[in-house]
Order: structure tokens, then C-alpha cells, then sequence
């Protein structure tokens, strides 16, 4: 290969000028490809070389560490109750989530006139509520002497935001959280996903004797699968990397470790203790949970199959 | 549960299909269980909408009276009091919330523009041009996407440290430049619905690739610009792990960083405790300050964003 032919090469230079000519498509790709490289895959792919790095005097020395950065990260005593406590909100989260958006989605649409479409608004438009914002909101919601919702926190025994908000409760709270700026975006997805169904199969189940929940069950809800897997890969992405929420309330209640996820952890690593190999070790490790996780439901759900088979 | 009463059917089913008590898709429910589904709808109306009645009530009330239990959660105050509570905001830290508001506002603008303006040709080049690497950028567009953005904060923090961009606005702005998600979404987008007839016609007629693109693909993609603008508008909008680690000087926070310092304001720091004026009426109308411009948006957007989350999840 690396000796050519120099007779072909000189008898041809006219073809291989027109080899030159860059495709359009690479010039059109050029910003996006660069920006991958620089704000993802670098990235990727530093942290990666951190976790074998040691610091001196701020600067990394790659490969000096051996797997003592490993090491030092397995033996936090903080980082296993961290993923502990994220597996335990996707627990209660993912299903909970799930049910309900599918549940609230269904029942807007076993009547779909004009009161399902202002109840779609109303349930849509606190998605505008997100990170801080949504923190300081549900700080006074879970209050239960400021709570618009306190005769209900009353009922059920609680006096004092503390017994609300704490440890114990943070992936209930952190559902609700998540349930109340999330659900609505899912909903109007799956409700315009069920009004693609066209009515003569409706009318068909209907005649053949199929109630409303046999209908929505055996009907709608297969035909909305696909709109489910969607919501399963982002809710599921975007749980495991919790950060905003336990940071702040920790702050502000105390109640909520101040090392809750893995992402406090990390940061908690890199910006408190200063060592930033430990802290990459942990981005490596969220990153590769990331990416089985988002796998499996693709795999699972034959998510893409369609789209890298096309080319 | 019996499927006991038959709705009449309605006698134009298209038109009449929206107005109340005309649709042929209900006939299968009895009058009990649309009484359940009533409750339930409302019920979950409630939760979704209450706590934000509450934000807007809270800046016009007084903060020792909402701590009052005989009084209801729902007082309403004097609507000057949103005066005092803004002028209390503004105060805190010498205008700092003006500042704030400009920077979020170019921080976000900038970013829309970078994201959506790199991710629209490229999912259309990925779904209408033919090259030798298509695959590859197809492949690593998807496990981009599937990779979790706050495990990248962190070595996005060492990357700018390296080119001394930390506490620069540019810091948290160019990480937008990639949204491998827009670009799937513009690909998606393209492969439905770009007719390959109009571009082989283009060609014909002399076009060059950029021209296809900017009088062909562009204005055909209009909805998906819209969608695309305005999932980055809400990301930049309320981004908040990313400036949190690059941005540590106060006149260069977002604002839901400043949002973050406003909540802070008395808890976290017990040197100023009470004496600062910020209390639960400043923070709320803080919180709303910061949310209202995305629900506007959010309720003329409702559509596109419905079209564009769809989008990402049909591929046929």
C-alpha cells in the first residue's frame, strides 16, 4: 500500500485531482463534526485519561495514578448509598412515571374534546418550571405551613418541612419533582400519538365488545409502545443524573445529604477535595452507566433499528 | 364497567368530533366511570396547577402572614406589594437581578443560535446526501446522544480550564454547538418528509448543494427550526449544573443561578439571616420572574414541541 505504482500515479494526475474535491457533504458536517469532537467525545475520552492521572500543581500527569484513583473513588464511603439512592428514585420514579403519564394520557383521550385539550395545557405548562426554579417551588409546596396543598400535608401528620423533605422520603420527593415539570411534555405526546389511531379500529373494538379498559389496554396502548420506549430512554437518562435538586435542598433544608448522587459525589470530589482524578473516575462510571442503561431499552425496544440500517 | 350507554352517533363525525358529548369514541363508557375519569383528570389538574397559583399569589403577600395558619395559602395581598418585593430583589446584591436577566438572556439567544444553526444542515446532509462516512456520523450522532450530559460537566470544566474560558460566558455557550439530539431530530425530519423528486429536480435544474439546501430544505424545515429553538431555548434557558461549575463570579451568573443565590440568600449564609429584605415573597416572584417568559412561550409552542418530541420517536 505504501509503495504505489509511480507510472499509474503520474499517468493519472487529473483523476486524482478530481479525488481532491471534498464532497459537500464534509463541508456541511465540518462544524457539527468539530464540535462532537470538543464538547463530547474529547471530552469522553479525557476523563477517561484522568482516571489513571495524577494532579501536580493543577496539572494532570496521565498515567502516573496506576488505579489508585479507583481505588481511592471504591472506597469513599459516600459513593455506594449515592447510587443506592438513584437506584432507589428510578425505582419509584420509572414505574410511577410511567403508569401515570400513560394513565393521564388514555383518560384525555377516551373523550378527546375541549376539556381534554385545556387539561393537556394546564398539565403541559409547568414543564416551564425546571432546576432552581422548580427547587424553590416545591420548597414551599412540601412546606407545610407555606403549602398551597396543607391541609393535605396536615392530614397526612406533617408539621414541619424536615418531615417531608429528608433522606428517607428524597426519592418520593424528587418523583413528585420530577412528575410535576415532566408529565405534561409526555402526555401531550402520547395523547397526539393515540389521536393517530385511526377511528374505524376504535369503532371495530367497540362493536366487537371491547369496554373502555380492554379497549385501552389491548388497543391504544400497544400502538403508543413505540412513544413509550422514547420516554423510557430519556426519563431514565435524565433521572440517573440527578444534580440540581439534592444540591440545593440540601441547602437549604440540611435534611438532604449533601452527597446524595453520584453527581454531588463527583463534584464534591473535584471541587471540595481537589482531586480530580476521582472525580473523573465517577464521570466515567455515570457515563458507562449511562450508555448500558439507554442500550438495553434500545436494544430492548429495537429503538433505532430502523435508522442505521437505512444508510 | 358494563358498556351500557350508547351514545348517538353524531351525524357529521369530523365536524361535530370536538364539541362535548358528540364523540363516537366515547359510546363504550358508562356514566360512572366518565365521573371517575372526570375526578382523576381533576384531580391531577389540581396538582399541576395549584403550586403555580400559589407562586403567583405569593409575591403580593406579606412573608410573616404566610407563615399565619388561619389564613389560607391562597391570600391574596395588595398587588403593590410585587412592587416592594422587585424593589427588594433588585436590591440584593446592587441590581444584580438586572444583570442576570441580560446574561441569561444572551446566553440563551447565543446558544439557539449555534445549536440549531449547526444541527439543522447536518441532519439534513445525514438524511438526503450521499457520502462515504454517513454510517459512522449516523453511529456516533446516536451514542453521543444516549451519553449523560452531567457526566461530561465535570471534563468540559478541565477542557475550558486548559483554554481558559472558566468564568467566561463562552464556556457554557459553545457546549451548545453540539446537540446531537438536533440533529437526529433534523434528520428524522428530512428522511419523512423532504420529497427526493424536489432535490433531483433542483439538480437538474443547476443547483449546487448549498442552494438545494437553503431554498429547498430550509424553508420546508420551518416547523422543525421552531421545535429545535425552542427545546434549546428551554435547555439554555434553565441551565443550571453547567454554569454552576464554570461561572463563580456573581455578575456572570444566569439566572437560575442567581434563582439558586436568591434561595441561599438567607438560608445558607447566617451572617445575613433575616436582615436581608429577601424572604419568601422576593423568591417567589424571583422563581416566577424566571419562569414566565418559558411558559408563554410553552403555551404557542405547545404544538411544535408536541411535533418535535413525536418526531424523535417515529422513524419509519
Amino acid at each position: 500500500m505504501a509503495v504505489s505504482n509511480p507510472a499509474r500515479a503520474m499517468a493519472s494526475p487529473s483523476r486524482s485531482a478530481r479525488r481532491f474535491r471534498v464532497n459537500p457533504a464534509y463541508i456541511f458536517l465540518l462544524p457539527y463534526m468539530a464540535a462532537m469532537l470538543l464538547f463530547s467525545l474529547g471530552p469522553a475520552i479525557y476523563s477517561l485519561l484522568l482516571t489513571f492521572a495524577t494532579f501536580q500543581a493543577g496539572r494532570p500527569q496521565f498515567f502516573q495514578a496506576g488505579l489508585k484513583n479507583i481505588e481511592t473513588v471504591f472506597k469513599d464511603p459516600f459513593l455506594w448509598p449515592s447510587f443506592l439512592n438513584v437506584l432507589r428514585f428510578l425505582v419509584v420514579s420509572i414505574p410511577a412515571g410511567l403508569i401515570f403519564v400513560v394513565l393521564l394520557a388514555l383518560l384525555l383521550h377516551a373523550r378527546p374534546n375541549r376539556f381534554s385539550l385545556v387539561m393537556r395545557t394546564i398539565y403541559f405548562l409547568p414543564g416551564a418550571v425546571t432546576g432552581p426554579a422548580l427547587v424553590m417551588l416545591f420548597l414551599f409546596t412540601f412546606n407545610p405551613d407555606l403549602s398551597v396543598f396543607r391541609p393535605v400535608l396536615h392530614l397526612l401528620g406533617f408539621t414541619d418541612i424536615k418531615q417531608v423533605v429528608n433522606n428517607d422520603t428524597a426519592p418520593v420527593v424528587f418523583t413528585i419533582m420530577g412528575f410535576f415539570g415532566g408529565a405534561g411534555g409526555w402526555i401531550a405526546v402520547f395523547y397526539g400519538a393515540l389521536q393517530g389511531i385511526s377511528d374505524e379500529i376504535i369503532e371495530a373494538a367497540i362493536m366487537d365488545g371491547c369496554n373502555p379498559i380492554q379497549l385501552a389496554w389491548l388497543i391504544k396502548r400497544p400502538l403508543i409502545s413505540r412513544y413509550i420506549a422514547f420516554m423510557l430512554i430519556n426519563v431514565l437518562a435524565g433521572n440517573v443524573q440527578l444534580f440540581a435538586e439534592p444540591q440545593l435542598m440540601s441547602g437549604v433544608t440540611a435534611t438532604i445529604s449533601n452527597l446524595w448522587s453520584p453527581n454531588l459525589v463527583s463534584y464534591n470530589w473535584a471541587f471540595g477535595l481537589g482531586n480530580f482524578g476521582a472525580s473523573a473516575v465517577i464521570s466515567v462510571m455515570m457515563m458507562a452507566i449511562g450508555i448500558v442503561l439507554a442500550y438495553s431499552v434500545i436494544r430492548a425496544t429495537n429503538f433505532y433499528s430502523t435508522d442505521t440500517t437505512a444508510g | 364497567m358494563q358498556p351500557s350507554i350508547q351514545a348517538p352517533k353524531p351525524p357529521t363525525p369530523n365536524s361535530l368530533r370536538y364539541i362535548f358529548g358528540h364523540n363516537p369514541r366515547w359510546n363504550g363508557m358508562s356514566g360512572i366511570e366518565m365521573i371517575i375519569r372526570l375526578l382523576i383528570l381533576l384531580l391531577f389538574g389540581a396538582f399541576f396547577v395549584m403550586p403555580l397559583v400559589w407562586l403567583a399569589v405569593a409575591p403580593t403577600r406579606i412573608w410573616q402572614d404566610m407563615y399565619d395558619l388561619t389564613k389560607s395559602p391562597l391570600d391574596v395581598g395588595p398587588l403593590s406589594n410585587y412592587v416592594v418585593a422587585w424593589n427588594n430583589i433588585a436590591m440584593f446584591g446592587k441590581d444584580l437581578m438586572y444583570t442576570w436577566t441580560v446574561n441569561s438572556i444572551w446566553y440563551t439567544l447565543a446558544s439557539v443560535f449555534l445549536s440549531v444553526g449547526i444541527a439543522i444542515p447536518s441532519g439534513y446532509v445525514l438524511a438526503v446526501m450521499k457520502f462515504r462516512w454517513r454510517k459512522l456520523v449516523m453511529w456516533l450522532t446516536l451514542i453521543t446522544m444516549i451519553l449523560p450530559g452531567s457526566a461530561m460537566v465535570l471534563p468540559l470544566f478541565l477542557e475550558m480550564n486548559l483554554f481558559r474560558l472558566v468564568n467566561n460566558p463562552w464556556s457554557i455557550i459553545l457546549p451548545a454547538a453540539f446537540a446531537p439530539f438536533g440533529v437526529y431530530l433534523s434528520y428524522v425530519y428530512y428522511s419523512v418528509t423532504l420529497p427526493k423528486d424536489l432535490i433531483a429536480a433542483g439538480k437538474v435544474d443547476g443547483a449546487n448543494e448549498w442552494q438545494l439546501f437553503w431554498h429547498i430544505g430550509l424553508p420546508l424545515g420551518t416547523t422543525m427550526v421552531a421545535t429545535l429553538s425552542f427545546l434549546t431555548f428551554n435547555g439554555a434557558w434553565n441551565n443550571y449544573f453547567l454554569p454552576f461549575v464554570m461561572l463563580n463570579q456573581k455578575e456572570t451568573y444566569n439566572l437560575p443561578l442567581g434563582i439558586a443565590a436568591l434561595m441561599n440568600a438567607t438560608a445558607g449564609s447566617p451572617t445575613f439571616l433575616r436582615e436581608l429584605p429577601i424572604n419568601e415573597p422576593e423568591k417567589a416572584l424571583g422563581g416566577l420572574f424566571m419562569i414566565i417568559p418559558v411558559m408563554i412561550i410553552f403555551l404557542f409552542a405547545q404544538k411544535y414541541v408536541v411535533a418535535g418530541l413525536s418526531a424523535g420517536a417515529v422513524k419509519e
